[in-house]
């Protein structure tokens, strides 16, 4: 007999079963760790327990690699600067709460997927919507306002043009600026298609106009 | 080494630890010891008097314990609350009461057990479980066994079930393994962190590998 008799209420069979992990982690005091050694190296079964014991120490030994210290001790900087008294602000009553939620969700969830299907489906027609202009391919003869009529022609003023004069040869060849200026500093002009011909000869005559095309198959400065 | 008075001397697989939570197995990602300024090799502040700078709002001494225990914390409430995207909140719930309680340390405890102990309560609170009632959750009839031991072993060793495994087990069998097995917590250490007696815990254990055991033979398939 070893003389450590550690429970008495235990058998020693029990007591070795019940310590055998501590035992393996070597954390168990002198008298403990002696007594379970001396029970283990008599019964098979302890020793089979402890070669089990062993396995799933360096199976649960593996280690998932946390997030980043540096990013989640910044969150803690922010935290540490709430008053005192912020203790309910505490992240975990609020994840108690979602969980409440959701373990409560539960008897309705059919009604709230069918509405989330819904307002998805809503929101995607709203977005369309506003998205669809957006994916249209414009072309120089694509009015720049909806609605506004389209431009047959594109013309060129010379630098030093005043407004009063320009606004006076828009208006001789009857033609409304649409669009522009354009990339390379034309405007778009709309004029009656019936008098486009007259208009563009008119336009073509002006010493401040310095070009003037139709808008057709020709090439658009 | 404890000397066995008598016998041969054991061969141990695991050094004898003589400090549960100060030496944690696996360095992942950089070392917090190595980062902590002025530390050198050896922790150049022991942990009282971290927590004693702490108390009177040291913002640095607090830093410096916090990059000690991140990684330690992660893997004990990564195993507690399940919700992997939610540990680093839990981490950091825990170490503001740290920051809020410094000055009731009172140095019965290492200080190790001390954060332990309140990361602990936290995540009870966390999963919505109240403090810790200290009764053994003991299994109901266990399932009979279908597998042979090698078949467990082989279950134990594939990640993913023994991770489903221990998802099936109670929110304190769980600590109770994760303390003993990987933070190497001696049996009085777990006691303190749980809040529970020796013998409860020595119980609780012994019950959850059992139904560990009972996962990993009978649910495996289940698991998948």
């Amino acid at each position: 007999m070893s003389g450590h008799i550690l429970d008495f209420a235990r058998s020693p069979h029990r007591n070795a079963q019940e310590l055998l992990p501590w035992y393996l982690a070597g954390t168990l005091d002198e008298d403990q760790d002696a007594a379970v050694e001396l029970h283990v190296r008599g019964c098979a079964a302890c020793r089979a327990e402890l070669q089990e014991q062993r396995h799933l120490r360096e199976a649960l030994a593996h280690e998932p690699a946390p997030e980043g210290v540096e990013a989640a001790l910044s969150r803690m900087h922010a935290r540490q600067d709430e008053p005192h008294g912020a203790r309910e602000r505490l992240f975990v009553p609020a994840l108690r709460q979602a969980q409440g939620l959701l373990s409560g969700a539960r008897r309705w969830t059919g009604f709230a997927l069918a509405a989330q299907v819904g307002i998805i489906a809503v929101l995607s027609w709203a977005l369309l919507q506003r998205e669809a202009p957006r994916e249209q391919y414009r072309t120089l003869s694509t009015p720049a306002v909806p609605g506004a009529a389209a431009p047959n022609l594109v013309v060129m003023f010379a630098p030093q043009l005043r407004e009063e004069e320009l606004r006076r040869i828009l208006r001789q060849a009857g033609a409304r600026v649409v669009g522009g200026p354009t990339v390379a500093g034309g405007y778009l002009l709309s004029v009656d298609p019936a008098d486009q011909a007259a208009a563009l000869q008119y336009l073509q005559s002006q010493k401040d106009v310095r070009l003037a095309e139709s808008l057709g198959a020709r090439a658009v400065p | 080494m404890p000397a066995a008075s008598a016998g041969p001397v054991r061969v141990r697989m695991f050094p004898r630890r003589e400090n549960c939570l100060a030496q944690f197995p696996i360095s992942s990602g950089p070392d917090a010891r190595a980062s902590v300024p002025g530390a050198g090799a050896a922790p150049a502040l022991d942990e009282p008097m971290l927590l004693e700078r702490i108390a009177r709002h040291d913002r640095a001494a607090f830093d410096v314990l916090y990059r000690r225990y991140f990684s330690r914390l992660s893997r004990f409430l990564g195993r507690m609350i399940r919700r992997p995207q939610l540990v680093g909140e839990v981490v950091n719930d825990t170490m503001l009461v740290v920051w809020r309680k410094a000055g009731s340390y009172n140095g019965q405890s290492r200080v190790s057990t001390w954060i332990f102990a309140i990361a602990y309560r936290t995540a009870l609170k966390a999963i919505g479980r109240q403090q810790d009632g200290c009764g053994v959750d003991v299994p109901e009839a266990e399932s009979p066994e279908e597998s042979s031991p090698e078949r467990i072993l082989m279950r134990m060793q594939d990640r993913r079930i023994l991770d489903a495994a221990m998802q099936g087990l109670s929110a304190e069998h769980r600590a109770v393994i994760e303390l003993t097995y990987f933070h190497d917590c001696a049996c009085r250490d777990v006691a303190l962190i749980v809040g529970c007696p020796v013998d409860t815990v020595k119980t609780r254990l012994f019950h959850a590998r059992r139904r560990l055991k009972a996962l990993l033979s009978t649910k495996a398939e289940d698991l998948r």
